[in-house]
């Protein structure tokens, strides 16, 4: 069973983000970088199966060269085949060119299943699973939630989570793509002796898109950023509740909740 | 060339109509008067006369697709049928929710028909020859505009919780029903089961004060505090999903776009950062409290009273004050 | 086959273990027999010998080895079986060996406990387990006296002092523990002593090592190591014993010129050469619980007890359970950062031990102790009957 993984390295954000020049990205350049949280549950889902059946995994992904920390980091969990379609750095690259790249990728080799994450941390534009189950012209399946049955060569059998606590359960014949939520497993840890080990004796296999027969000033994209922005603090209703002392915050909080008649 | 008309779809999950699909028409309602477009609905289903007949009081053109393979939601049937529709009447723009089902359309129905998609938009604007709409990114902390890259067909899910309801009803609206054999079409996937919501111990959606935890919690061993806090309002204990998924607490205290839409009098966030996945499950509350040691917390934009502290320094006074109070 | 490191790992713990006679006198000493009231049958030869079994027999894998995981990683690092095999058996380094079986088992992605991996991903990214920002670990300090706070020098990358106060991650980042830092600060402010802080400190590295990650541990060690050499103080003295232990004994290239001491060593010393003297005297009756990583692993007892006793005088009691002796808070060994299963917890079982020596304050020399105290107090309802303070705490207001 060959399984494919699509994933996306993205920025840590924490603490007060920082934009480029230009005003229509978050500047990365010194942040440090993951596997995207939805990716790791979808690796760990890729994982799993290994475990439970003969399977060869492969991940690709499309980034400039740190992203090639994300692949090792994938080879030392266990996949297979690390693939890295390298871009230039800070360029914007919207879901449509993403999925394109992966899609050349992904349909030059035999596979029964792909996974990608539902969305990214960074964008959260949950479009690239759907968009390469189209261009491979595969059946999908999002947001699920656990695999309950998988067979080779037929189907296999998911569980999507819906809003208010309702699911929904389908079988796609293979191959097929589903895009994964988190919390469908628990993601195992990849140790810095096991990547450092496996930086030194796996390869990533790198490719251009020039290579995948792809002219990048040829691929529009469908959406760019024009400007992005911090948003101000709070909205017109918003009481900001000061005071000298944690105390005398909680206290001042208490009043006005008293006040309102809200307690 | 299209036709200068909004298509927007509605969304319904076992016989009931969702509420997102009339926020959904008020924005495509406002959508209309802006950019001079003419308004239509579209909803696939199985045997929902009593549902069309819901939204027809509010929708001036309802095309309703009837077939009993649309009887539950599947990503390729709802698109195949709503390509077919799109191509017949070549709207300028296809209004979604950015629910589960909507984002899944939005991608695959914009990959299929190959014109640009907005995911997870809080407004629209047509601007310097384009469309724009506004996003969140890093789970609120960045806001964007970003352009579509053409001005043409553009399709745009809309983030539930962001528009305002529709409330007035309007004259009767034509109801344009048209049966579909799917029977010929051979799909690839095959629905089995709908899971209804699984009662619980706790059903934290009838009660007037909800406390929240998230992240900031910390840990598992934390969680008493918070107990005692929602114990002494005589509330109920809720949490966002990492919480959820790390354990600390039982799905059924999940609030959030895959958990619990609450509605509270008072909704106290207590280190809950505020994505929007989790806002959507309580921006109704009456009153909304946030308190996080962030103060760049998207929690903030949509809170009523905040505070900027640590939530195991404000919580404890709290605590204190008000079993003072009610002793 | 696995990978040669991994083989490598398997050796030393086989060759460690194979030593072992069960002759099972560990057992008696070991905190998990009494938070689990023996039921737990593991002990450390228990869980060295499941080690070695599941190396053995190559049963590491699916649930085996999480059971395995769960039994391995509820040992709080006491040490207080390697004391007793050293004194009464073949001196096998249990602790040793249980923290080489959760390498093991980390290497081989089994480990750590779920809710720990977080703690790595947050020493890696930030320098801290509690997922704070970096850059806002010297906060504390506006939060402290601020005429203290002004006279802390904040080393740069090329200054240089005499002695380095290393805070630790707890105490920067703890708001509920603010004041031993700041009490250290005031104290050596008086004493006039030569000292200053990182501006740039991070983890001793000591959670990461404890749970197996010796990659990461090896990281914070080489930085920090880097960051000692160049301010070039005469010693190091830190507030958390499990940053003293980490630099005395696990840093492979620490700077022998470079003296390692607790704060409570430091400060007893200055009693002993007349520097520090204790003006106001503890009316209130004190017990001293002995952190292990200060008591038990470094066999430093005395010095916090000449502090106590000066402080307190007659009103200084014993616990039965001392020294050597002392039971364990069940803090350590990662166990601060889960939920791990007790039928009687320990940290409510050393308070008891407290209240029963006449006790109304506990003191402590560790913040992890200290926060493991105050819980077992609150879990336990004694909040009336008994405080935990630290020994800065208690200093300050003394001198």
């Amino acid at each position: 069973m060959d399984v494919v993984v699509t994933i996306r390295q993205t920025g840590i954000l924490r603490g007060n983000p920082i934009l480029t020049a230009d005003e229509k990205s978050v500047d990365i350049t010194k942040l440090k970088r993951h596997i995207n949280e939805w990716d790791q549950y979808a690796l760990e889902e890729a994982l799993r199966i290994k475990e439970r059946k003969e399977a060869g995994i492969t991940v690709v992904s499309v980034g400039d060269k740190k992203t090639e920390d994300a692949i090792y980091y994938c080879l030392a969990a266990g996949v297979n085949e690390g693939i890295l379609i390298e871009t230039e750095p800070s360029k914007y690259l919207d879901s449509w060119q993403i999925a394109s790249l992966l899609a050349r990728v992904v349909s030059e080799r035999p596979y029964d299943l792909v996974f990608s994450g539902v969305q990214s941390e960074d964008e959260g534009c949950a479009e690239v699973g759907a968009i390469l189950a189209r261009m491979l012209d595969i059946p999908l399946s999002s947001t699920v939630i656990g695999i309950k049955s998988l067979i080779e060569g037929g189907t296999i059998e998911i569980q999507n989570e819906l809003e208010e606590g309702f699911y929904h359960i389908r079988t796609l014949e293979l191959p097929a793509l589903i895009t994964i939520q988190t919390g469908i497993n628990q993601p195992r840890y990849v140790s810095s002796l096991r990547l450092r080990n496996t930086k030194k004796k796996r390869k990533i296999t790198k490719v251009s898109p020039e290579s995948l027969g792809i002219n990048m000033m040829e691929l529009d994209c469908k959406k760019m950023p024009k400007r992005l922005f911090i948003p101000e603090f709070g909205s017109a209703k918003l009481e900001l509740i000061d005071g000298a002392s944690s105390n005398e915050k909680a206290n001042s909080l208490l009043g006005r909740l008293y006040d309102r008649g809200v307690l | 060339m299209t036709n200068e008309m909004i298509l927007t779809l509605i969304e319904h999950r076992n016989n009931e109509i969702r509420e997102v699909s009339w926020e959904l028409l008020a924005a495509a309602e406002n959508f209309c008067s802006q950019f001079s477009l003419a308004m239509a609905t579209v909803m696939l289903g199985h045997d929902c006369d009593s549902l069309i007949n819901e939204v027809a009081k509010r929708a001036s053109i309802l095309y309703y697709l009837e077939s009993e393979q649309l009887k539950y939601y599947s990503c390729d049937r709802y698109c195949y049928v709503l390509e077919s529709l799109i191509k017949k009447l070549e709207p300028r723009i296809i209004v979604l929710p950015h629910t589960i089902q909507g984002m899944e359309i939005g991608a695959y129905l914009a990959a299929g028909l190959k014109v640009p998609y907005l995911p997870d938009c809080l407004d629209l604007a047509f601007e310097s020859g384009s469309w724009q709409g506004i996003r969140e990114l890093y789970g609120g902390k960045v806001k964007g505009e970003f352009l579509s890259s053409s001005s043409d067909t553009l399709i745009i899910s809309l983030r539930p919780g962001t528009f305002d309801y529709f409330d007035a009803g309007n004259p009767e609206g034509e109801i344009l029903k048209e049966s579909i054999d799917l029977n010929t079409k051979k799909f690839m996937s095959r629905f089995i089961e709908l899971i209804q919501p699984q009662p619980g111990d706790v059903d934290i959606t009838k009660f007037d004060i909800v406390v929240g935890v998230g992240r900031g919690l910390g840990d598992k061993e934390k969680i008493g505090l918070f107990e005692q806090f929602a114990d002494a309002l005589g509330g109920t204990l809720a949490a966002s999903r990492p919480v959820v998924d790390m354990g600390w607490l039982p799905r059924e205290r999940q609030v959030g776009q895959s958990g619990k839409t609450v509605k509270p009098k008072l909704y106290i966030a207590c280190g809950i950062s505020g994505a929007s996945q989790h806002l959507i499950g309580m921006k109704g509350a009456k009153t909304i409290v946030g308190i996080n040691a962030d103060p760049n917390a998207p929690i903030f934009n949509v809170a009523d009273f905040g505070i900027v502290g640590d939530i195991f320094e404000v919580i404890p006074p709290m605590i204190e004050a008000i079993k003072s109070k009610t002793s | 086959m696995e990978e040669e490191y991994i083989e490598e790992i398997k050796q030393e713990i086989i060759e460690a273990t194979s030593k072992c006679r069960i002759c099972m006198s560990c057992y008696a000493d070991c905190p998990l027999q009494e938070s689990t009231r023996g039921y737990v049958t593991q002990g450390p030869t228990g869980i060295t010998k499941a080690i070695y079994y599941g190396i053995l027999w190559d049963t590491l894998a699916g649930k085996d080895a999480e059971e395995l995981r769960d039994i391995v990683y509820a040992c709080t690092t006491c040490g207080a079986c390697v004391a007793r095999c050293e004194k009464s058996a073949c001196g096998i380094k249990v602790v040793d060996v249980i923290e080489a079986g959760r390498k093991l088992l980390v290497e081989k992605m089994i480990g750590p406990l779920p809710d720990q991996i977080k703690v790595l991903e947050s020493l890696d990214q930030e320098g801290n387990p509690y997922d704070e920002l970096a850059d806002k670990r010297t906060k504390w300090l506006e939060s402290i006296d601020k005429e203290d706070a002004k006279q802390v020098k904040v080393l740069q990358d090329s200054d240089t002092v005499e002695n380095l106060l290393f805070v630790g991650c707890t105490s920067s980042y703890d708001r509920d523990l603010v004041n031993i830092p700041g009490s250290i600060v005031k104290a050596f402010n008086k004493l006039k002593i030569d000292y200053g802080i990182l501006n740039d400190e991070k983890c001793c590295g000591d959670p990461a090592l404890r749970l197996g990650e010796v990659g990461l541990f090896e990281d914070f060690s080489e930085q920090n190591t880097e960051r000692f050499k160049n301010v070039k103080a005469k010693r190091v003295i830190n507030i958390c014993p499990h940053g003293y232990h980490t630099f005395k004994n696990n840093y492979a290239d620490f700077p022998s010129d470079l003296e390692v001491m607790h704060y409570t060593e430091f400060l007893a010393q200055q009693i002993d050469v007349g520097t520090l003297t204790i003006k106001t005297k503890l009316n209130q009756k004190v017990t001293y619980h002995d952190p292990c990583y200060l008591g038990k692993r470094n066999n430093s007892y005395e010095a916090p007890r000449k502090i106590l006793n000066n402080i307190a005088g007659d009103n200084f009691v014993e616990m039965k359970r001392n020294r050597a002796d002392s039971l364990c808070c069940g803090g350590g060994g990662g166990r601060m950062f889960v939920e791990v299963e007790e039928v009687d917890r320990l940290s409510e079982t050393r308070v008891r031990h407290a209240l029963e020596a006449g006790a109304e304050i506990i003191v402590t020399a560790c913040p992890w102790c200290h926060i493991q105290l105050s819980d077992g107090i609150k879990t336990s309802g004694n909040e009336n009957k008994i405080i935990v303070k630290d020994m800065a705490h208690l200093l300050a207001d003394c001198i």
